[in-house]
């Protein structure tokens, strides 16, 4: 199981992500002090970093062909977990009127965070098996959209859009990449949107509650809807150029919900102004393009399944945190979506971590002597 | 489109090469697109802070948001009279505020007994409201409630009652997952259904608040009510002093803005003082509350007695202090139902008027002063010859002076007058402050008038010597004139506010000597002689002059013989310690001397004079000095 590249982890890259975590665990702490004032969510987080960065540098020590390897059963284990949140309470744990969390005691863990990671290995080892099917014709664009029905009915019941739409893009992204038609890949889309469209125009209500976000003028909207965005904005206007100060904010206090998770972007915003969030959006992009670049590097060394990996990987984080930061910034309406590294949050933070961890791995993998690169996949 | 052509050509080694290169650029574009997002965001962030949130800008939206504002109101201050009894106050009450929306009907019983007020009308108030759309959730049902109100113990023992309610709940269903999914993408939008279990717990009551109330109170009630003035719905003051005074009275409400902080360290409120929390002033007056009682029963019987339109007196130390100040009609303040303007007419301080007979002395003194006449009992005055269009009468030929006060003799006050200078009198007239004003109250005061005297005719000068003409008055300037047979000739001025630390200016008007010996004169005008004589108390010097006035309505005198009847007088006569004046208008119903069934015309000598008996017998009696 386990074996050696050879090689160091990129001093670079590991680094941004060490400093991206504690960043967010600093930061994560301050936007929850507002709500729990007290200690508990700090240990608890750093509990879970301490817990997901052990994982991660057991996963360097282990090849990208054992995940190859054992893509099928891990995906099918996601399956099965995604299910078992259905079960009564006791071990599905329901919170906010949703349904995502199975109970283990200690914690609550998210199978819909697990899924994501497993929906791409998965996917990257379907699509080499699949290869000539993919490429050819539409029966390989079929059986891919059969997989990630598969997951998203399961997510979509446990009401977690934002999971579902991650999962369902960064599928079909991948699929794109690994060289799908782009004709009967554009078919097929504009197929779903076209159906999306007709239901949505002709019910007023329904266009009306999806476009009123762009349409309406924010200040004049007092709807609760949009109060979360108005709050986010107010509060990175506040912290103008070099924000109030770690911990000065006043936004989390009563005005600003979720300051912990979905908003902790418009936190840092205040506390720590336009350049904090610049810092953090420097590092993102540092660690999604240093990532392209790896899949891409794999890709030369005709690695395939790393390649799709890396790329899954880092089309997943770009999405997330693509979102979450237009979330933030008042360009979207609000939605659940954590910003992954930063967020409070323990399955979210874990999977993050491991899902780096590989990236990490194959960059290793690409630096290996021509000798090991031969067992590499 | 060169993809298509590469990809659907069949499969080689060299084929599968340049396949690979298209997955690179795919990858590629994927990567660009996200850089691409990232540009975006960047210039988002950096724009972000010149946002305009509607009128005003984004940054100044959250700095407003996180202040508040508090109120903090001013405590209205109290007025007191000279021994610091209270004349105006606040009380603090309770109010009882009811939130139908939360109220059990099961309570409404036991609701109704407490707040001792009929079940079937509680339960009417609290249907009414609740079919309205807006303020449904708040319900006045008592007010003004004292703290020792039994209500209010009442309300206390039934929030700690328990008792069984049961009612229907309604619990929506529970949905299944899936239809929960579709509800979620919107495809299902069937409402979910309810049951409704009938739900039965001990409760106590609900929506019962109780509220703290002030309310400005007037211990004295009516006999203050025209020179307190009340405040009004804004808690303002109107008329009287209250409105007068308002500024010192009312403070200033205060406003601090507290702005909401944190630091590292701890969240905090930074209080921003915007307007400084000023209470009000109390405010004491020379009125003493018990001259003030005396002399208004004194004045109300009079009126009624009467039947005179309105009556007022006023009462002063020989210093210039006003003691009493009182008007009829008044209402009581505290009876919110009730308004009259004209019942809060401060007559004495705004009404000008002719002060008629009661003048009479100062022309005797003026003229004893200038040494034109003697005053003894042995100088008569020839009142046989008519001057002006005033004739004498067959009943006096000659008098002297005491006399002519006694009886009021207009012939002869004119036949000493003819004596004098119209410059003298005019000098005079004006050091005793007729035509100026007193300063007291400014807004509500009617200072008079007195010509000057190269305007005057000769029928103007006759007319002055016994208070008409030339010349109009308000009571409390008459009153003050008295004032020198208190201050052997000289003239203090008139004080309402109690006020320790102003200098005492008095101007001299008449030589001591002058005025002893008329003073000693007026003293026999309260005599079985004078025409004063009903306003003899037994065991007392009473010195005084009584007064008639035509009335002047709409601006002629009145035909139908409205008189305006005056008594100014002053007690004990040698070292006189209250000065009276009272006026009583177009009294119509009076009496004569000898049978109290006997109707006569209306005079100064039996309505106004016995009115300042009545008020002046209670003062003498309490006090112990005299």
């Amino acid at each position: 199981m386990f074996e050696k590249t050879g090689q160091y982890p990129n001093k670079n890259l590991l680094t941004t992500i060490l400093v991206l975590i504690i960043f967010g665990w600093i930061l994560s702490f301050s936007a929850s002090l507002a709500h729990f004032n007290s200690y508990a969510y700090f240990i608890k987080q750093g509990f879970f970093i301490i817990l997901g960065i052990s994982i991660g540098f057991s996963i360097l020590k282990i090849p990208i062909s054992f995940f190859k390897k054992y893509s099928v059963w891990f995906f099918g284990l996601s399956l099965v977990l995604l299910a078992l949140v259905f079960l009564p309470s006791p071990i599905g744990h329901e919170a906010n009127g949703s349904r995502r969390w199975i109970n283990f005691v200690v914690f609550k863990f998210q199978p819909s965070e697990m899924m994501k990671l497993a929906m791409i290995l998965f996917m990257a080892g379907f699509l080499i098996r699949q290869e000539k099917q993919v490429t050819n014709s539409l029966k390989g664009l079929g059986k891919t959209l059969l997989i990630v029905a598969s997951s998203a009915i399961l997510t979509m019941l446990e009401t977690d859009f934002g999971a579902t739409i991650i999962i369902t893009i960064t599928a079909l992204s991948m699929l794109f990449v690994a060289g799908t038609f782009i004709k009967e890949l554009i078919i097929t889309i504009a197929t779903i949107l076209i159906a999306a469209v007709v239901y949505i125009w002709f019910d007023s209500v329904r266009s009306k509650r999806l476009f009123e976000f762009w349409q309406t003028n924010l200040w004049l909207n007092d709807s609760d809807k949009v109060h979360q965005t108005k709050q986010a904005l107010i509060g990175i206007a506040r912290g103008d150029w070099s924000g109030t100060g770690l911990g000065a904010g006043i936004q989390k206090y009563t005005k600003l919900p979720e300051p912990h998770t979905d908003m902790v972007f418009a936190i840092i915003g205040e506390e720590l102004g336009i350049i904090g969030m610049l810092f953090v959006l420097f590092c993102f992009t540092y660690i999604i393009g240093k990532g392209f670049d790896i899949g891409r590097e794999a890709l030369k060394h005709g690695r395939k399944y790393s390649s799709y990996v890396a790329f899954g990987v880092c089309s997943w984080f770009a999405m997330q945190t693509g979102v979450n930061i237009a979330m933030n910034l008042g360009l979207m309406p609000i939605k659940g979506f954590t910003l992954p590294l930063i967020s409070y949050g323990g399955s979210s933070l874990i999977f993050s971590i491991i899902a780096l961890a590989l990236i990490l791995r194959i960059d290793m993998e690409n630096r290996a002597t021509y000798n090991k690169q031969q067992n590499y996949v | 489109m060169s993809t298509q052509q590469t990809t659907k050509a069949p499969r080689s080694s060299s084929i599968f090469l340049s396949r690979m290169q298209n997955y690179w650029y795919r990858q590629g574009f994927v990567k660009y697109i996200f850089m691409l997002l990232i540009l975006g965001f960047i210039f988002r962030i950096i724009t972000i802070h010149a946002l305009d949130a509607g009128v005003i800008s984004l940054q100044e939206k959250g700095n407003k948001q996180a202040a508040y504002t508090v109120q903090s109101k001013a405590r209205r201050g109290n007025i007191l009279d000279r021994n610091n009894q209270v004349l105006a106050s606040n009380l603090i009450l309770k109010k009882v505020n009811l939130d139908p929306t939360q109220v059990q009907s099961a309570f409404i019983p036991k609701l109704s007994q407490a707040l001792r007020m009929p079940e079937t009308e509680l339960r009417q108030a609290i249907e009414k409201k609740l079919a309205k759309k807006a303020g449904r959730k708040y319900l006045l049902i008592k007010k003004n409630l004292r703290l020792t109100d039994p209500i209010l113990d009442n309300l206390k023992k039934l929030k700690q009652q328990k008792i069984k309610i049961c009612k229907t709940k309604s619990i929506k269903n529970k949905l299944s997952l899936f239809d929960k999914a579709l509800q979620f993408i919107k495809l299902n939008t069937q409402q979910r259904g309810h049951h409704n279990p009938k739900i039965c717990q001990k409760e106590t009551i609900k929506g019962v608040a109780l509220q703290s109330d002030s309310q400005r109170y007037y211990p004295k009630s009516a006999s203050l009510a025209p020179l307190l003035g009340r405040i009004n719905r804004n808690r303002q003051g109107v008329f009287g002093i209250e409105g007068e005074f308002e500024p010192v009275l009312a403070g200033k409400n205060g406003k601090t803005q507290l702005n909401f902080d944190q630091t590292s360290v701890g969240s905090y409120f930074n209080p921003v003082v915007i307007n400084k929390l000023k209470h009000g002033q109390n405010i004491v007056l020379t009125i003493d509350a018990n001259v003030q009682f005396y002399t208004y029963e004194a004045i109300k019987q009079a009126v009624e007695k009467h039947q005179a339109d309105s009556g007022s007196a006023i009462v002063l130390a020989p210093n210039g202090e006003i003691l009493a100040m009182v008007n009829y009609p008044a209402d009581d303040p505290n009876n919110k139902r009730t308004y009259d303007a004209q019942h809060y007419r401060n007559r004495v301080l705004s009404d000008k008027l002719e002060p008629g007979s009661t003048m009479k002395p100062f022309t005797l003194l003026l003229a004893l002063d200038k040494n034109k006449i003697t005053a003894a009992d042995n100088e008569y005055i020839d009142t046989s010859k008519p001057i002006g269009h005033i004739k004498p009468d067959s009943k006096y030929k000659q008098m002297n002076t005491r006399k002519i006060l006694q009886k009021s003799h207009n012939l002869g006050t004119v036949n000493i007058v003819e004596r004098l200078s119209k410059e003298d009198l005019y000098n005079t007239w004006h050091k005793l402050g007729f035509g100026q004003p007193l300063g007291l109250m400014p807004s509500i005061e009617n200072s008079g008038s007195l010509k000057y005297f190269n305007t005057w005719s000769l029928a103007d000068k006759h007319a002055l010597s016994f208070g008409h003409g030339p010349m109009e008055a308000n009571l409390a300037q008459l009153a003050r004139s008295y004032l020198v047979f208190a201050n052997a000739g000289n003239l203090p001025s008139l004080k309402l506010i109690k006020n320790t630390s102003i200098n005492e200016t008095t101007t001299r008007v008449f030589s001591q000597r002058s005025t002893a010996k008329i003073a000693q004169l007026l003293d026999s005008v309260v005599s079985d002689e004078g025409s004063g004589y009903r306003a003899q108390i037994k065991g007392y010097n009473i010195a005084g002059k009584t007064g008639t006035a035509e009335m002047v309505v709409d601006g002629v005198y009145n035909k139908d013989g409205a008189k305006r009847t005056f008594f100014v007088g002053f007690v004990p006569t040698q070292k006189p310690k209250y000065i009276m004046a009272v006026r009583l208008d177009y009294p119509k119903k009076c009496y004569t001397a000898w049978d109290a069934t006997l109707k006569s015309k209306c005079q100064g000598s039996n309505s106004a004079a016995m009115a300042f008996k009545d008020a002046m017998k209670p003062i003498l009696a309490t006090d112990e000095s005299i």
